[in-house]
C-alpha cells in the first residue's frame, strides 16, 4: 500500500498496553495507526492531521469517548468513529447521546482481532467515497 | 212535775254525793287519755290499754314501732330526721358510718356542717327545698374526719302531717354505685380497645387458657379459639434470636414474664399459611398473685416479605454494580491479551510449534471472554426491544445454571423447534427464563426433571408466536393458590420466597406483549407457558 493512501487510524484508550497494542496490529495490517490515552490528546492530535478513523474507549479520565465522538462527528463529519467498551454502564451514554440525535455502534471489549480488522475495513472503504468527494 | 216528793234530805244527798263521785271518775279517765295522748305525742309511753267490749287491750308502741325503728336501723342507707332548723332529732348507726361521727355527735346538730363547702351548699339547697314540701335529691360528697371522700345520694322529704314540722333524710352510699359504673365504663373501653385493635389480642386466665380474645384474633387462628388452651390454639415459634436455636413459644414462660416485649414469633395456621408475628406479653395481676396474662400479635408477614424482597433487590443491585465495574476491570486486560497473542501468533519469527501453543491460548482465551460476556452482560441492562433467539436466552441462563441442577440431581430435558426470532428486551427475557427455572427447581423434588420447549405457537388465528415452555415434576400447586399465583406478595414457598418471582414475571411478559399462562396438578408438577409474539422481518 502507497505510504500517501494509508488510511490514518488513531486509536484512543487510557490503557496504554491496549492502545498500543492495538495499534501495532494495525500497523501490520498495513494502515498507518498513532496511539494515545485521552480523548483530549485526540482532540489535539486531529486538529493537525487527517484522519480516517477513530477507535476510542468510552470511560477515560477527562473526556469520555462518547463526548469525543460527538465533536469529531460534528467538525469532521468524514471521520467515522468506532467505539469499544469493556463497560456495561456505557448504555446509559449511548442512550444520551441517542436522544441527542447522535447514533454510535459499540463493540464489547474484548473484540478479537480478526473481528476488529474487519469491522476496521468495512468503515473505511465506507468512508472513501466521501474522502474523494471530499478531496 | 215531779210526783210527790217521796225523798228526804238524807237521800238527796247521798244521791248528789253519788253523782259527783261519778264526775269525779270521768275527769280522771280523761286526763288520764289526755296525758296518754301527750305521751304518745312525746314519745314517753311505751303502751296503752284500751277497753274494749272484749275487755282490755293493750297497745304498746315498742310493738307499732319495733319493726319500722328495726327496719331503719338495719337499712344500708343512713336515715335521720330533722326539725325545721335542720337539727338531726333522730338518725340510724348507718348515718354515723357514713358520715364518720358518733351518733351523740349526729343528734342535736346540722349535718350541713359535715359535708364539704360544695357539699354543704347543696345540701342546703335540697334542704330548703323539702321545707317548701318538695322531695329534694342531691349527689354530694361526704367527708369523712379521716379525710376521705364518699359519693352519697341525698334525699330530703317533709314528713306528713307532722306537728312541730319534721323532715326525714335518706343518705346512700355511691361508692360502690361509682365502682361498678366505673368498672362497666372501663369494661367497655377495654372492650372496645380489644375490638378495634389490629393486632389480633388474647387475653388467657392463669392456666393458659384463652378467656377472651378480638376479631383480628379469630381471623388470625380461622377459628374462634376462646376457651382453648392458647398454646394449643396458637402454636408459635420464637424466631430465633442471635446465634440461639428457634424454640417452641410456651404460654407458661409469658405467665412467668420470661417473654421478652416485642419477639418475633412464626405461626403455622390449620391450612399450612404462615405468618410472621410481632409477639408481646403482659401480666394481668390479682391481689393473690398472676391472674393471667394479654397477649398481643401483629401480623408483620407483609413487611417481613417486603424487607426480604428489598435486601434480595439491594443484593441484585449491588451485584449488578459489582458485575460492572469487574467488567470492566477484566475486558480491558483480556482484550490486550488477545492483542499480544494475536500479534505473537503472526509474527514471522514464532516457530511452527509456539503458534499452535499460542492457538490453545487464543482459545482459552475465547472460554473466558464467552463466559464473561454471558455472565457480566446478564446486568447490561439495555431498555430498547431487539431481535433475539429465545434459543440462545435459555442456553445462556442453562449455562449459569448448570452447577446447581447437576448438584440437585435435576436432569433438564430441552426440545427446541425452528422458530423465529422474538423482540424483547434481553436482560428482561433472560430475568422470566432464570424466575421459571429457580422456581421449578424449587418444585423438583431431586432427583427430578425440567423440561424446557420451544415451538412455534399461533396467537389466536393470527400472527406467529413463540411458545416456551417450562415444566417440572414437582409437587403442583393446589387449584385455590394456583389462581393467586400471580399476585404480588403471594407465595407457595412460605418464609423462602419474596413473593414477587412471577409477578415481575408477568409484569415483563405484559411488556412484551406476550401471554403467561400456568397449569398445575397435584403430585405430578406445575407447567409455565409464555408465548411471545415472533419478530416482523425488517425487510
Amino acid at each position: 500500500m502507497d505510504a500517501e493512501k494509508k488510511a490514518r487510524i488513531l486509536v484512543v484508550d487510557d490503557e496504554p498496553s491496549l492502545a498500543t497494542t492495538l495499534a501495532l496490529i494495525l500497523r501490520r495490517a498495513g494502515f498507518s495507526a498513532i496511539a494515545v490515552n485521552s480523548g483530549e490528546e485526540a482532540l489535539a492530535l486531529i486538529a493537525t492531521n487527517q484522519l480516517s478513523l477513530v477507535i476510542t474507549d468510552v470511560i477515560m479520565p477527562g473526556m469520555d469517548g462518547i463526548a469525543l465522538a460527538k465533536i469529531i462527528q460534528k467538525s469532521y463529519p468524514n471521520c467515522p468513529v468506532l467505539i469499544f467498551s469493556g463497560n456495561a454502564d456505557t448504555q446509559a451514554l449511548l442512550d444520551a447521546a441517542k436522544d441527542e440525535g447522535h447514533l454510535f455502534e459499540v463493540l464489547a471489549k474484548p473484540v478479537s482481532p480478526p473481528v476488529m480488522l474487519a469491522k476496521v475495513a468495512c468503515l473505511l472503504e465506507l468512508s472513501i467515497p466521501a474522502h474523494h468527494r471530499s478531496s | 212535775m215531779l210526783g210527790p216528793v217521796s225523798m228526804n234530805s238524807a237521800e238527796v244527798a247521798r244521791e248528789n254525793d253519788a253523782l259527783r263521785a261519778k264526775l269525779a271518775e270521768v275527769e280522771n279517765k280523761l286526763a288520764e287519755a289526755q296525758e296518754v295522748i301527750r305521751a304518745i305525742q312525746s314519745g314517753d309511753v311505751d303502751a296503752v290499754v284500751v277497753s274494749g267490749p272484749q275487755g282490755e287491750r293493750v297497745f304498746t308502741l315498742e310493738e307499732a314501732e319495733y319493726a319500722y325503728r328495726a327496719l331503719v336501723e338495719a337499712m344500708n342507707e343512713g336515715a335521720a330526721t330533722l326539725n325545721a332548723d335542720g337539727i338531726v332529732l333522730y338518725c340510724n348507726q348507718r348515718l354515723s358510718d357514713l358520715f364518720g361521727v358518733p351518733l351523740e355527735q349526729l343528734i342535736g346538730n346540722s349535718p350541713a356542717d359535715l359535708f364539704a363547702d360544695e357539699g354543704r351548699h347543696k345540701f342546703q339547697t335540697v334542704f330548703a327545698h323539702a321545707l317548701r314540701g318538695n322531695a329534694a335529691t342531691a349527689e354530694l360528697d361526704l367527708n369523712a374526719p379521716d379525710g376521705r371522700d364518699t359519693p352519697a345520694y341525698v334525699s330530703v322529704r317533709k314528713m306528713e302531717a307532722a306537728e312541730p314540722t319534721a323532715l326525714c333524710m335518706v343518705v346512700t352510699d355511691l361508692t360502690e354505685h361509682k365502682k361498678r359504673d366505673e368498672l362497666i365504663a372501663a369494661g367497655r373501653l377495654a372492650t372496645s380497645i380489644l375490638e378495634s385493635a389490629a393486632e389480633a389480642i388474647a387475653v388467657c386466665d392463669e392456666t393458659g387458657k384463652i378467656i377472651m380474645g378480638n376479631a383480628a384474633l379469630e381471623e388470625l387462628c380461622g377459628f374462634n379459639p376462646v376457651l382453648q388452651a392458647f398454646d394449643i390454639a396458637l402454636p408459635l415459634e420464637v424466631s430465633p434470636a442471635h446465634g440461639e436455636l428457634s424454640e417452641q413459644f410456651s404460654i407458661s414462660a409469658a405467665l412467668g414474664g420470661m417473654v421478652p416485649r416485642s419477639r418475633e414469633v412464626t405461626f403455622r395456621r390449620k391450612d399450612g399459611q404462615l405468618f410472621s408475628l410481632l409477639m408481646s406479653s403482659g401480666w394481668i395481676s390479682s391481689e393473690s398473685g398472676v391472674a393471667g396474662c394479654v397477649i398481643t400479635m401483629a401480623d408483620i408477614t407483609d413487611r417481613k416479605r417486603a424487607e426480604k424482597a428489598l435486601i434480595q433487590a439491594e443484593k441484585l443491585a449491588s451485584v449488578g454494580r459489582m458485575a460492572s465495574s469487574i467488567a470492566h476491570e477484566i475486558n480491558n486486560p483480556l482484550e490486550t491479551i488477545g492483542h499480544v497473542l494475536y500479534l505473537t501468533a503472526n509474527d514471522p519469527c514464532t516457530s511452527k510449534e509456539a503458534k499452535s501453543l499460542l492457538n490453545i491460548a487464543t482459545q482459552e482465551l475465547d472460554r473466558v471472554t464467552h463466559i464473561t460476556k454471558q455472565t457480566l452482560a446478564f446486568h447490561r441492562q439495555s431498555r430498547s426491544l431487539n431481535p433475539l433467539d429465545l434459543r440462545e436466552s435459555v442456553d445462556g441462563i442453562l449455562n449459569l445454571f448448570v452447577s446447581r441442577l447437576k448438584c440437585r440431581g435435576i436432569t433438564v430435558e430441552k426440545r427446541y423447534a425452528e422458530v423465529p426470532q422474538i423482540n424483547a428486551v434481553s436482560g428482561e427475557v433472560q430475568q422470566i427464563i432464570s424466575n421459571l427455572l429457580s422456581n421449578s427447581m424449587d418444585a423438583v423434588k431431586d432427583p427430578g426433571t425440567i423440561k424446557i420447549h420451544i415451538s412455534r405457537a399461533l396467537i389466536g388465528n393470527g400472527p406467529a408466536g413463540v411458545r416456551l415452555t417450562v415444566a417440572d415434576t414437582g409437587s403442583g400447586i393446589p387449584p385455590e393458590r394456583l389462581k393467586r399465583i400471580f399476585e404480588a406478595f403471594f407465595t407457595t414457598k412460605d418464609m423462602v420466597g419474596t413473593g414477587l418471582g412471577l409477578w415481575v414475571t408477568k409484569q415483563i411478559v405484559e411488556k412484551h406483549g406476550a401471554t403467561i399462562r400456568v397449569r398445575s396438578k397435584l403430585g405430578h408438577g406445575s407447567a409455565f407457558s409464555i408465548v411471545f409474539p415472533a419478530a416482523q422481518p425488517t425487510q
